[in-house]
This record gives structure tokens, C-alpha cells and sequence, in this order.
């Protein structure tokens, strides 16, 4: 569960954002949408502990982020958060199975090679375990970035445009698995988009507006 | 997966600008061990052929050609001293020992030396095979001529004139090895010896022709009769001082009283040492500055693939990766670089120096190798993993204060 209340956020002086409430609960799935400038980036980021809380309270799973420090938060922001980002991001130095493995290892958990395996059958890429990041297609590789986001069970998985760079079919299959994904692991999925495709696919909605 | 694949993972991504600063670390350690390795041996050998004798008595010239060839045999004698006048000298209250020592033959570049027994006694040479010399024309020979000729007791060859292979054979008097000296690490495993009257007669100066009477036995070659007129001849004589006075007199007797010269070994070498150090220093500096590149060319592959790597360290940042442990993963990287170079290094570097060993003979001779540690090599070890982790410090840094937010909001 995740809950948002009276996010402030100021960028400068003369320019600060107000971001609405939001509350979530378990396996449900939100869209927030917005022009571009708005600030969707920016409430994501506040929602992941990317960026430090000024003003206003996040809590996920009865923790306020904005309570912990540096080094609690990046711990609690690898065993709970999963990220999703407009391009895959893979670490390109190892392959599939070595940046699921990165992925428990950042977060404090021991490897585990049949977690492993279950996250790569789920998104049906078995066959790539081995495989090196150079010799994925962008298809392929937006299903290992989304392998890498569930692989630890979040609480919440943030997605910050993840269909925009895509064709209309492809978009279509990325919110798919990325909905079967989350309710396989039993996580809240938040999506940042100006992607008006999406919108008949969630029905919970958030619009930031500039202020 | 953890820290240390991680940082092995990113190393062998790029394996030729990874192989460039390991060869670079290599290379710089490689002239520092085989440097010091070289030095420290030399010392050694210097030293232990220099233990016992205080002082070498020979004919004027260079004091340093001197000791380099009488007690290292390496140089030409400076000429010859009278029998007589070395006599008087090893008479004297000062000297507590005089070996004397007669050049001028050799055999394949190995030099036979006319001596007394007190010469191999001095460097505590024993037998191996064999006996002494008692008789003219016998000779012991040192380990590593009985080994690169392979002689043993019983075999016999012919002298040649003058110091080097390049002489005329002595053809009817041929030598006979009666014995072979076990190795010492010093001057005699690469001599020949034999007694002082072996040498004259070789050289038809064995000969008594004067027939004066008043003969009395010499000090220095047993068996042989002075006579008063005496005319015979040695190269040298190696000193061994009675009491303190000496140190201050004997040579000063001999450089203003006799028309011979002394030259003591201990500040011979040390002048040769400092003559060398230079030359030395300048190889070491050398091979500093190419650490230094190393150090550097590390610095910036590390800093040039921090740039690539932005979004890498950004999304492991993400998935939960503290400050510390990316700072860490960065200084890693470049202390595994140092470690692969400093090993490379130290083998390169004994691996240099035992292949001179192999193959220049006079290296060979004074048994230079490359099996051989000592304990600053440790140090070595130790300074090129501080110079690793150092050379990665700024980009690590770097990598710190990146803010993931803006990174990843590009």
C-alpha cells in the first residue's frame, strides 16, 4: 500500500509544485498523467526516494520514506521499489541473468537462482537467461527491465513513460505483461505517461496540472 | 554476483584498454623488482668477495682496476710487484695475513691463479671432489668451471696466454685437475688455482739462475727458497690487517715507501657503487615515471567509462545500491588493474633478470638470478595497490555525488 499526502515540491525559489493525494492499496494501479513540465518525473522520483521529500508525507507499507536516511532509504528503496524507465537500462557489462542477479544483490537479498528462472518463465524469456544485453531486441529487452523490477517482490513498481517510444502494438503488449507481472507478484503499479493509449487500459487516474 | 564481479564484470568489458594499464603497471614494476633484485644481489656478491681483506697490494695504477681485477677478477692486473718487496711487506707488524696471488693465464676465459691454500680458505672454499694441489701443474677448480667444463679430478688441459679466450696455448705444459671446489657464491667458483711456482714455470720464470747463497724460505709460497737477490715476480698480494695502526699506516708504507700501490676494497666498491648508483637512479626514475602513466592512464579509462556509465550507476543507485558501495565498486576496479599489473610485474621483472642471468656470461659467472625474492618486493605489492585504489579515488568521488533524480530524469 502506498499513500501520498500534501507533496510539496520547490525546485527554486520562484517555481514549486503541489502534488494531489494519492492512496493505493496492494496489486491496484494508477495512472498519473500530465503535459510534459508538469512534474510527473519529479512525483515519481518523490515516490521512489530518488529525490528527497521537502514538504508532505509518502508511506509505503506504513514506512514514511521521508523518515529515513540516506543509507535506510537506499536500502528500503531496493527491497520494496521497483523501477521502470522509457528506455530499458540494462547494465550492458552482464548478461540477462547477471542483472536480475545485481538486482537481489543490491537489495540485500541472497541470490537465488530459482526466483530467477520463475521471473524469466513469468515474462516468458527463458531462453535468454545467458544471453548478453548487445544481442536483445528493444522488445526483449523491456521485458528483462521489467523482469528486473519485480524480480525482489515490491511493494510498488514506479514506471516513468514506459510505452512512449513504442508502436502501438508493442505499447499494448508492455502494459499487458507489465499488469500480469504486478498482480503474478502481488505489487501496486504507479505509471507516469502522456500516452493517451493507456487510458482505457487503467481506469484509476491522476492529472497534475501546473499551479 | 557481488561487488567484486561487479567491478570484474565492467573490467572485462573492456579488455583492451584493460590489457593497456595492466601492461603499463607491469612494465613500471618489472624495471623497479628487476632493479632492485639486480642492486641487492650485487651488493651481496660485492660484499662477500670483499670479506677478509682489508687492504690489496699490487703495482701502480688505478686502485679500482686494482681490486676489480684481483679480487674480482674481472680486470687486467696493473702490472707485476717483486717477490721480494711483498715478502718484506708480509713481514711487517701490521699484516696479520698476506695471500699472494700470481696472473696471467687462462683457460676459456677462466683465469688460472698461482695462490697459496690461505686463498680458498679465505672465502671458506672446501673440496668436493678430489684433493689440493701439492705439486706444479696440479690445480683445484672452482664450481662452476669444473660444471661449464665439465672436468673432474684426472682431466688435463693446456693454458692459454693473457686473461681472455684470444691467448696462445702452452702447449707442452698441460695442468692436471686433482680437485674441485664446492660453490661458494664468490670470486673462486669461476677460478682456477694453482700454486705460485705452477704459474712461473708455465712462464719460464721458475728458473733459478742466480746461485747467490743465504737462501731463506719464503712467507708467502711454501716450499720455495728467497735468495738475495731475488728477482721473481707476483701480481699481487691481499691483506689482512694485525691491529687497528694498520689501517692508518700500511698504506700509507706502501703508497710512499715502496714504488707499489694500495687500494682498499671497501672504499673501491663503494665508490664503484656510487659511480653505478647513478645510472641506477636513472633507471629507477625511469621507471617511476612509467608507473606513473599507468597510474594515469587508469585514472582516465576509470574516469572516461564513469561517463558511459552514468545511467548504469544511476539505475543501480535505483535498485538500491548505497553511496559507499559504488564508491567502493570504482576503487575496486581500480585496484584490481594494479594487482593484475604490480603481479604481472614482479614475475616480469624476476623473469628479466633471470634471463640475463642465462645469458650474459659475466652475469652468469657472478650468479646473478632470477629466483631470488626479498621483502621489498611486499612493499611494492603494497605501493602498487595504493597507487590502483588512488588513481580511481576522483572518478569513485565522482560517482558518489552524481544525482541519480537527474540522471535518470534525462
Amino acid at each position: 500500500m502506498i499513500t501520498v499526502q500534501g507533496l510539496t515540491y520547490r525546485y527554486n525559489k520562484h517555481f514549486q509544485l503541489s502534488f494531489p493525494a494519492l492512496k493505493l492499496e496492494r496489486g491496484g494501479a494508477c495512472l498519473i498523467l500530465g503535459q510534459s513540465g508538469c512534474g510527473k518525473t519529479t512525483f515519481l522520483h518523490l515516490l521512489g526516494g530518488l529525490r528527497r521529500i521537502q514538504e508532505g508525507s509518502v508511506s509505503i507499507r506504513d514506512t514514511a520514506i521521508e523518515s529515513l536516511d540516506d543509507r535506510a532509504l537506499d536500502h528500503f528503496r531496493g527491497r520494496n521499489i521497483g523501477f521502470i524507465f522509457q528506455q530499458p537500462h540494462l547494465i550492458r557489462a552482464l548478461t540477462v541473468e547477471e542483472n536480475l542477479l545485481l538486482a537481489q544483490y543490491l537489495a540485500g537479498k541472497s541470490r537465488d537462482g530459482n526466483r530467477v528462472s520463475e521471473t524469466l518463465h513469468a515474462l516468458d524469456i527463458d531462453k535468454l537467461r545467458k544471453s548478453h544485453i548487445n544481442q536483445l531486441s528493444q522488445g526483449q529487452a523491456q521485458r528483462v527491465a521489467i523482469a528486473r523490477a519485480v524480480i525482489n517482490h515490491p511493494e510498488v513498481v514506479l514506471a516513468d513513460e514506459p510505452t512512449s517510444s513504442l508502436d502501438d502494438e508493442n505499447c499494448e503488449r508492455v502494459i499487458d505483461l507489465l499488469l500480469t507481472a504486478i498482480k503474478i507478484n502481488d505489487s501496486s503499479l504507479i505509471i507516469t505517461t502522456h500516452d493517451k493509449r493507456l487510458k482505457d487500459k487503467i481506469p484509476h487516474q491522476l492529472t497534475l496540472t501546473r499551479t | 554476483m557481488n561487488i567484486f564481479r561487479i567491478s570484474w564484470k565492467y573490467i572485462s568489458a573492456r579488455p583492451l584498454n584493460t590489457l593497456l594499464n595492466v601492461f603499463l603497471f607491469g612494465l613500471g614494476v618489472s624495471i623497479i623488482v628487476s632493479l632492485m633484485l639486480f642492486a641487492h644481489q650485487l651488493e651481496n656478491k660485492l660484499e662477500k668477495n670483499i670479506s677478509g681483506i682489508d687492504l690489496v697490494v699490487g703495482a701502480k695504477g688505478s686502485p679500482l682496476q686494482l681490486i676489480l681485477c684481483n679480487i674480482f677478477h674481472l680486470d687486467f692486473p696493473t702490472g707485476n710487484i717483486p717477490l721480494a718487496e711483498a715478502e718484506k711487506l708480509a713481514g711487517t707488524r701490521f699484516v696479520k695475513e698476506a695471500i699472494p696471488l700470481a696472473l696471467g693465464d687462462s683457460h676459456r676465459g677462466f683465469r688460472i691463479v698461482g695462490t697459496n691454500k690461505k686463498y680458498p680458505a679465505l672465502y671458506g672454499a672446501t673440496l668436493a671432489q678430489g684433493v689440493w694441489w701439492t705439486k706444479e701443474m696440479e690445480v683445484v677448480v672452482g664450481a662452476n668451471v669444473a660444471r661449464q667444463m665439465g672436468w673432474a679430478p684426472g682431466d688435463t688441459f693446456e693454458g692459454q696466454h693473457g686473461l681472455d679466450a684470444a691467448g696462445g696455448h702452452h702447449e707442452d705444459q698441460p695442468y692436471r685437475v686433482v680437485g674441485v671446489m664446492d660453490p661458494t657464491g664468490t670470486a673462486p667458483d669461476n677460478l682456477i688455482l694453482t700454486s705460485v711456482p705452477g704459474v712461473w714455470a708455465v712462464h719460464g720464470e721458475g728458473e733459478r739462475t742466480d746461485s747467490i747463497v743465504a737462501e731463506k724460505p719464503s712467507r708467502l709460497i711454501p716450499g720455495i727458497l728467497l735468495a738475495e737477490n731475488e728477482s721473481r715476480e707476483i701480481t699481487s698480494l691481499l691483506i689482512q690487517y694485525r691491529n687497528p695502526m694498520a689501517v692508518i699506516q700500511l698504506p700509507r708504507i706502501v703508497n710512499t715507501q715502496t714504488p707499489m700501490q694500495a687500494a682498499s676494497p671497501a672504499f673501491e666498491t663503494a665508490r664503484l657503487f656510487s659511480l653505478l648508483g647513478s645510472g641506477l637512479k636513472v633507471a629507477h626514475g625511469l621507471a617511476y615515471v612509467i608507473v606513473f602513466v599507468a597510474a594515469l592512464s587508469v585514472f582516465i579509462a576509470l574516469y572516461n567509462s564513469m561517463k558511459d556509465r552514468r545511467y548504469d550507476l544511476a539505475i543501480m543507485r535505483a535498485m538500491g545500491a548505497s553511496r559507499i558501495k559504488l564508491f567502493n565498486s570504482v576503487v575496486l576496479e581500480g585496484m584490481i588493474i594494479s594487482i593484475l599489473g604490480g603481479t604481472l610485474g614482479v614475475l616480469m621483472g624476476h623473469g628479466i633478470l633471470e634471463v640475463i642471468g642465462l645469458q650474459l656470461e659475466e652475469a652468469r659467472k657472478s650468479g646473478i638470478t632470477g629466483l631470488f625474492w626479498i621483502n621489498a618486493e611486499l612493499w611494492i605489492a603494497a605501493g602498487a595497490l595504493a597507487i590502483g585504489g588512488l588513481s580511481a579515488l576522483i572518478p569513485a568521488l565522482h560517482v558518489m555525488r552524481v544525482d541519480i533524480s537527474k540522471v535518470l530524469a534525462e
